[in-house]
């Protein structure tokens, strides 16, 4: 029986007469020997004789004639149309399609992944959650949900920031606040490296990305926002105040104001002032210093800025000295404002910042920034009065 | 010296043949018409036969078979003689018949014509001819009734295995000239026509 196994298929080529003749003796001794392989021979002969004898056709008497007029013609014999080649051998098969799979994977990158615009919130969100983790591994998940919170929700912030009306602030204040400080320091590019001027000094140079409500605010005011360099929130009822402050502030460190988004529902705008880059920590922290803001503020532990909420003109977010300075690339790691501002001032006296252009030259040529001031109504009080009368848009 | 051109010179002898394929395709090499008519005229049934075992339908079977021909007419300069002309013949005929069977596959036509119709082509009806035998006529019509039942059954068989049956049992190619005209190994002709034909003999079996 195993013999049988072994020489049944070896019957199809005896028939032929292909086997070597080795193997001819030892298929023809195993059928000396075995009636059912000789059976199986038998029917193998019948159907090689049967098919041999299939009926002949005639092709038809003008097979030549046809046969000449194509060739006249100029006829291609191929009867193939261009969609069946897509299937001829594998040799032209398989690397088309693979080429036609690496098309669509192009198309699809293309076209199906988020452009930058797109990704500016997403990347807003991931890049606060590293930097929650990176820089303050002890904030609380609810801090870091409030400040991961997309631009459009941005009052948050100061509504967790000022918990407490501006008295003692605890560590869910506390977080909430610093998390908030690091809003202002977003920049444009959600995969844009930092310049190294920029980067500063205390950390590496990580891609920032603007909040969404400010890139809009931008396009709106017709601000090109590559050049945002970062983002200050004021809480306040009256944008036009802010304003006014903010051009008379800019004025005294080489800057201006150079347009101003329309206003955005309940009293939320945003201010684009254009400075020299160096004078961007002064400016924020003369802005703090505010009449009406800077006897008001109170430090708390940790460096971290509270302001009172019943400041007509109230700075919140703001980051703690360090983080300015980083963020500005100025270079300086003092833990005071005051030391900042005199590093920026080459020996200038301490208080407000009296920066000038004339003790002042490095600026002269630093790169100018803009520092966008997002106004937004006070968190802690009830908008008084919202309405655009009372509060009229900022041309 | 004038040289008769007998019809259907494919079934007479070699010996009868007075000019090889060889010296034809040489001729036709240097531009004589007429050695590739001849060419034509002694291959003709055999080119239509094959493309008609595999396609099953007399107009197709004519169009391959001609277009197999303007083929070699057009690529006949090509030709090195690495094989025999009939193997070139086949080979082509085979491709041929595969792309229009591929091609007809795509339109959802699968059906074949059955023998037992009278095969109506565009310019008249081809006459059947069965492989002359000197049995008595009984025996004559039982082997009919028999190549008949096995003359459906390979049309039931898998194209692949239609063309070793037709190619080896039919035009009594060697496994080399299969091998040669199939682009594939000896030892693949060997195994496909043995599978071909034990799927053959359960087929037949299967029908007694």
């Amino acid at each position: 029986m195993k013999d049988c196994d072994v020489i049944q298929p070896e019957l199809s080529a005896y028939v032929d007469g292909e086997l070597a003749p080795r193997q001819r003796e030892v298929v023809e001794a195993h059928l000396a020997s075995c009636a059912r392989c000789a059976q199986v021979l038998a029917e193998l002969k019948t159907l090689a004789a049967g098919t041999a004898a299939l009926p002949r056709l005639q092709p038809a008497p003008q097979f030549l004639a046809q046969v000449r007029a194509k060739i006249r013609r100029g006829e291609a014999p191929e009867t193939l149309t261009g969609f069946d080649h897509l299937f001829r051998p594998f040799s032209l098969k398989i690397p088309m399609e693979v080429a036609a799979l690496i098309v669509i994977a192009l198309l699809v990158i293309h076209f199906e992944l988020p452009r930058p615009d797109e990704t500016v919130a997403r990347n807003q969100v991931a890049l606060q959650a590293n930097r929650g983790n990176q820089q303050l591994p002890t904030m609380e998940a609810k801090a870091e949900a409030t400040t991961l919170t997309p631009a459009g929700q941005a009052e948050n912030v100061p509504a967790e920031s000022v918990a407490g009306n501006g008295q003692s602030v605890g560590g869910q204040g506390k977080s909430a606040a610093t998390v908030g400080g690091h809003n202002i320091k977003f920049t444009s590019g959600s995969k844009r490296k930092v310049p190294a001027s920029n980067a500063g000094t205390n950390g590496p140079a990580i891609a920032l990305v603007l909040p969404a409500e400010v890139l809009i605010a931008a396009g709106e005011a017709g601000v090109d926002s590559s050049t945002i360099g970062g983002v200050v929130v004021v809480e306040s009822r009256n944008p036009q105040e802010v304003k006014w402050r903010a051009e008379e502030l800019a004025a005294r460190y080489n800057g201006k104001v150079i347009a101003v988004s329309p206003l955005m529902g309940s009293n939320r705008q945003i201010i684009f002032v254009e400075m020299p880059r160096n004078d961007a920590a002064a400016f924020k922290l003369g802005l703090q210093q505010e009449p009406g803001s800077s006897a008001l503020f109170t430090k708390v532990a940790g460096g971290v800025d509270i302001y009172n909420t019943n400041s007509p003109l109230l700075v919140v977010g703001t980051p703690t000295t360090r983080a300015v300075a980083a963020a500005d690339g100025v270079g300086v790691n003092s833990a005071s404002m005051e030391a900042k501002s005199a590093a920026n001032t080459n020996g200038a006296s301490n208080g407000p910042p009296q920066l000038s252009l004339a003790n002042r030259p490095q600026a002269q040529e630093a790169a100018t920034m803009v520092l966008g001031i997002q106004v937004v109504p006070p968190s802690g009080l009830a908008p008084t009065n919202p309405t655009p009368t009372a509060t009229p848009p900022i041309p | 010296m004038e040289r008769v051109i007998q019809p259907d010179a494919d079934n007479q002898p070699d010996a009868e043949k007075s000019v090889t394929d060889q010296e034809l395709l040489e001729r036709c090499q240097i531009g004589d018409e007429t050695a590739f008519d001849e060419l034509v005229r002694r291959h003709q049934q055999r080119a239509f036969h094959v493309a008609f075992q595999l396609l099953r339908d007399p107009e197709d079977a004519a169009e391959v078979a001609q277009d197999a021909f303007v083929r070699i007419y057009r690529s006949v300069n090509a030709f090195r003689g690495e094989c025999e002309f009939t193997t070139w013949l086949h080979q082509i005929v085979i491709n041929l018949a595969r792309n229009k069977h591929r091609w007809w596959k795509r339109r959802g036509r699968h059906s074949t014509v059955s023998l037992d119709t009278p095969l109506e082509m565009a310019d008249g009806e081809a006459p059947m001819q069965m492989a002359a035998s000197g049995d008595a006529p009984d025996v004559e019509a039982v082997k009919a009734e028999f190549v008949e039942r096995l003359n459906r059954k390979i049309a039931e068989l898998p194209r692949k295995f239609r063309e070793v049956l037709v190619l080896r049992n039919v035009e009594g190619l060697s496994y080399e000239q299969i091998a040669i005209a199939l682009d594939c190994s000896i030892g693949t002709v060997k195994s496909r026509i043995a599978r071909a034909r034990e799927a053959l003999r359960e087929s037949m079996q299967d029908e007694r």
